[in-house]
């Protein structure tokens, strides 16, 4: 373990689902700085303009630019390589899902509601800071 | 009538002219007199017994051989005069034949010709007697009586009478007449000379041309036996003048006739057939204007109800009275007359009688016809039945909106009930099965237009029945669709001759379906749309109260931790709420995948799901064998687990007691699950299922009444019905159908 401190980007525009994912986050217990993007220009530009990261936390309905066109992005760019990326969605649309695992996501987790389901979040987030990539 | 009339109403003979040979024949093979035939060719077609007999053959040697092989030259003459365009008119003549030993026989003969409708094949029909008898007896008496032999001689008597009927004039024929000379009787009076002529229409007629100054003229026998006169007596300054011409031969050739015709009577008494032989009478210029009834037959006496005597010698006219003669009638025995041939009206509606015949009008001469009629005011009334029955029928066939008809056996069009132009929107010419190419067509699943041999009507052609529903364009270019089905029409032997089929436009009904599909779906998407944002604000309000509890639990006061747990009850029944609203929009959101599924493996996963519950209420699960069925499995095992699960909620004092049953049924499987519960009462049958109905207090019980809606639903997607049965505190039977065995 040690002082590594992760490094996460979090494009997410809703600010109550932003402030709750650090919440979970911090209950990972890994130290970590977080970037929060509230779109996807913003988030390109980072990539684009040389930036890393050790996690890429991603919602689905963005506005001006949805999140599949995102990935379609990182895809292209190969960020996705390097960087796991969770896409963590209120969408249970069958769709989004699909759409979702045909890029290169690593996870695809429903935003929690109830407090078991917020653990459930933070074990696969430290999961993959941890680099326990899993294939969907 | 004549040659250039525009119009005739009658037909040429084709039906009965075939009935004529029929009545020849019968005629002929039971007259007295000889009836002998030629063809075309001159060669003998027909002789009956009675005339091969005057000649001494039998009818077999005759067939097939000229006339003239057996010395009857003029039949042969007359035969052969017919083709060199002389008239047709009867002609009688005596002659000597030589018989097949070689004795003689005198005839008397007369022919006539006989004309097919198409005027090529006419025939000679000679008429002969056998006279040998007769004219020995005649030249026995021409040797006897010097009398007569001065007879003979006689040609045109004439005579004149002074105002004091004293002859003042007699030439020799006349005064032989009475066997004296001219010289002898001039100057006598007739009256004193002849006084046996006194109170005769002879002295009358005198007595009146001689008193008006008018011509008369009669018939009377003469003074000298078997002698017949045609008298005309005219009247002079001086008196009269009697010219008389002997005509004893021609009446007794018209005796002849008589005689000859009372042996065809015999024939046509017996005939169908009503007969009416008639004279035409003409006027000035020669065209017919009525005619007179000269014979009929029985039959004839009781069409007209009146007896032979009342009818002979009266006209047509007279009998129409104030009807007139039917024109058709008229022009019908003009046609025959002008034409020789015969004509047959085959109907033919008598104004008097009120009543339908087929009549057939056959020209015999110049001056006569015959003229039959058949009663067929029965097959008349029989076809008019028919009609009626049709009529009947089309009506039904006029207001239905559905285009009906039949096909010949190359599919063209043969009758329809005129509404396929309606909803075609345009003429429709389809001779054969090509040309239903005309008609544009799509299958709607394919959207591959359909080809000609396609169209149910092509496959009836082929002996196969079917229906289609085929999306189509109109003559005018509008979209619709329309269901086509065609049957085969076989005939007795299994072959088909046609087909029978309908065109019904479900146009509008496609597009009002196509309107609720689109409005329902609007609405299911509406539902899942709304029911899933809704889970966004939710989850700020489950998550932060979460968090709270989570980070801030220790600090609260026991009221503080009362308020946030209520508060949480509630957003967690509001999730509940959210979840089966969106599971029930997207049973028909998500695709079903049917694949084959054991319900037995179904029903294991359902009680595992439930085994808290079945624990926590000590409840049993009874399974029997249960089938495999053709489903969506995910789907099947909610609706297993919501009835199970209402079945172990909803129980009653005793701990829940739950059998999972199979049964088959025509065509289906019914799936019931039994408990011991509180059981439902009757009068919620109607609304149990709909979405949020809830019978209890959620004090009483959970739920968010979406349950038995979203089962409802699945259960009718996948093709079955649910129901249930149940009698208040005994518990409840849910079933529910899987249609199809397997």
């Amino acid at each position: 373990m040690g002082g590594k401190e992760y490094h996460i980007i979090l494009i997410e525009d809703n600010k109550g689902d932003a402030h709750l994912l650090e919440e979970i986050l911090a209950d990972t217990g890994l130290a970590h700085e977080v970037d929060w993007f509230r779109d996807g220009p913003s988030a390109m530009k980072f990539f684009s303009d040389g930036g890393a990261a050790d996690l890429i936390i991603l919602d689905l309905n963005l506005p001006g630019m949805s999140g599949h066109e995102i990935i379609s992005f990182f895809t292209q760019q190969r960020i996705c390589v390097e960087t796991p990326i969770a896409v963590v969605t209120g969408s249970t649309y069958p769709e989004d899902i699909a759409r979702a695992k045909r890029g290169c996501v690593d996870r695809y987790l429903i935003k929690p509601m109830t407090l078991k389901e917020m653990e459930d979040t933070t074990v696969a987030l430290r999961e993959m800071l941890l680099g326990e990539r899993t294939c969907n | 009538m004549g040659p250039g009339s525009p119009e005739n109403p009658t037909q040429e003979a084709s039906t009965s002219l075939a009935n004529a040979p029929n009545m020849f024949e019968r005629i002929a093979r039971m007259a007295d007199e000889g009836i002998w035939t030629l063809d075309a060719d001159g060669l003998t077609a027909f002789i009956n017994d009675r005339g091969a007999s005057i000649l001494g053959y039998r009818p077999e040697e005759m067939c097939g051989r000229p006339a003239a092989e057996f010395g009857f030259t003029a039949f042969q003459e007359f035969h052969d005069g017919l083709y060199e365009g002389q008239t047709h008119g009867a002609e009688r003549l005596e002659l000597k034949m030589r018989r097949r030993d070689g004795s003689s026989v005198w005839i008397s003969s007369s022919f006539l010709a006989l004309h097919s409708d198409d005027r090529q094949c006419e025939r000679s029909v000679a008429v002969f007697s056998d006279i040998t008898k007769q004219m020995d007896e005649k030249a026995q008496g021409e040797a006897r009586s010097l009398k007569e032999e001065l007879l003979d001689s006689i040609h045109d008597g004439l005579f004149a009478l002074n105002r004091d009927w004293r002859f003042i004039y007699l030439n020799e024929m006349a005064a032989g007449i009475v066997g004296k000379s001219p010289q002898e009787l001039v100057g006598r009076n007739i009256w004193e000379e002849y006084p046996e002529l006194l109170g005769t229409p002879i002295e009358f007629a005198y007595r009146s041309a001689m008193e008006s100054g008018v011509t008369e003229r009669f018939e009377a026998a003469g003074m000298i036996e078997d002698l017949w006169f045609e008298i005309s007596v005219n009247p002079t300054p001086l008196g009269i003048t009697v010219h008389s011409v002997d005509v004893t031969e021609k009446r007794n050739a018209q005796m002849a006739l008589r005689d000859s015709e009372a042996k065809y009577r015999g024939l046509f008494e017996n005939l169908h057939e009503a007969v009416f032989a008639c004279r035409y009478i003409l006027d000035e210029k020669g065209a017919v204007i009525d005619w007179k009834w000269a014979e009929i037959n029985l039959e004839a006496e009781r069409m007209l109800g009146q007896l032979r005597c009342e009818i002979i010698d009266t006209s047509a006219s007279q009998l129409n009275d104030e009807y007139g003669i039917p024109d058709v009638l008229m022009s019908s025995v003009r046609e025959a007359r002008r034409t020789g041939r015969q004509i047959s009206i085959e109907s033919y509606y008598d104004p008097l009688l009120d009543r339908h015949y087929r009549v057939g009008i056959m020209p015999m001469n110049n001056d006569a016809f015959y003229m039959m009629a058949i009663d067929i005011t029965g097959l008349k009334n029989a076809q008019s039945g028919a009609e009626d029955e049709r009529a009947r029928l089309q009506a039904i066939l006029d207001s239905t909106p559905v285009a009906v008809g039949i096909t010949d056996a190359e599919g063209g069009m043969m009758l329809e009930n005129g509404v396929l132009e309606k909803i075609w929107c345009g003429r429709l010419s389809l001779g054969c099965v090509a040309d239903y190419s005309m008609c544009r067509a799509w299958w709607p699943e394919t959207g591959e237009p359909v080809r000609p041999e396609e169209w149910p009507a092509a496959r009836a052609l082929k002996g196969e029945a079917s229906t289609a529903t085929f999306d189509i364009q109109k003559f005018d270019g509008t979209r619709g669709a329309m269901i086509v089905s065609a049957s085969p029409i076989f005939d007795k032997g299994g072959n088909v001759t046609g087909t029978a089929w309908t065109n019904q436009d479900i146009s509008e009904l496609r597009r009002a379906e196509e309107e609720l599909k689109r409005s329902n779906a609007d609405l299911q998407q509406f539902a899942y749309v709304a029911s899933h944002d809704l889970q966004e604000p939710l989850r700020m309000v489950m998550a932060y109260l979460g968090l709270l509890i989570k980070r801030h639990g220790d600090e609260f006061s026991p009221d503080a931790a009362e308020y946030v747990k209520t508060a949480m009850g509630g957003a967690e029944r509001m999730r509940q709420l959210i979840d089966d609203l969106l599971t029930y929009s997207r049973i028909e959101s998500k695709r079903t995948d049917r694949a084959l599924v054991d319900m037995n493996q179904v029903a294991s996963t359902v009680v595992s799901n439930l085994q808290v519950t079945i624990e926590d209420t000590g409840a049993r699960v009874a399974m029997g064998p249960l089938p495999m069925v053709h489903v969506d499995g995910a789907q099947m095992t909610r609706v297993l687990q919501n009835l199970i699960g209402n079945a172990i909620k909803f129980h009653g004092p005793e701990p829940p007691r739950i059998t999972i049953a199979a049964k088959r049924r025509s065509g289906e499987w019914v799936i019931s699950v039994k408990d011991n519960g509180i059981g439902i009462d009757a009068g919620h049958k109607d609304d149990l299922f709909k979405m949020f109905h809830r019978l209890h207090t959620r004090e009483e019980y959970e739920g968010t009444g979406i349950g038995l809606a979203i089962t409802k639903k699945i259960v009718e997607r996948n093709g079955g019905r649910i129901w249930f049965e149940s009698s208040p505190g005994k518990g409840s039977t849910f079933y529910f159908t899987i249609p199809g065995m397997t």
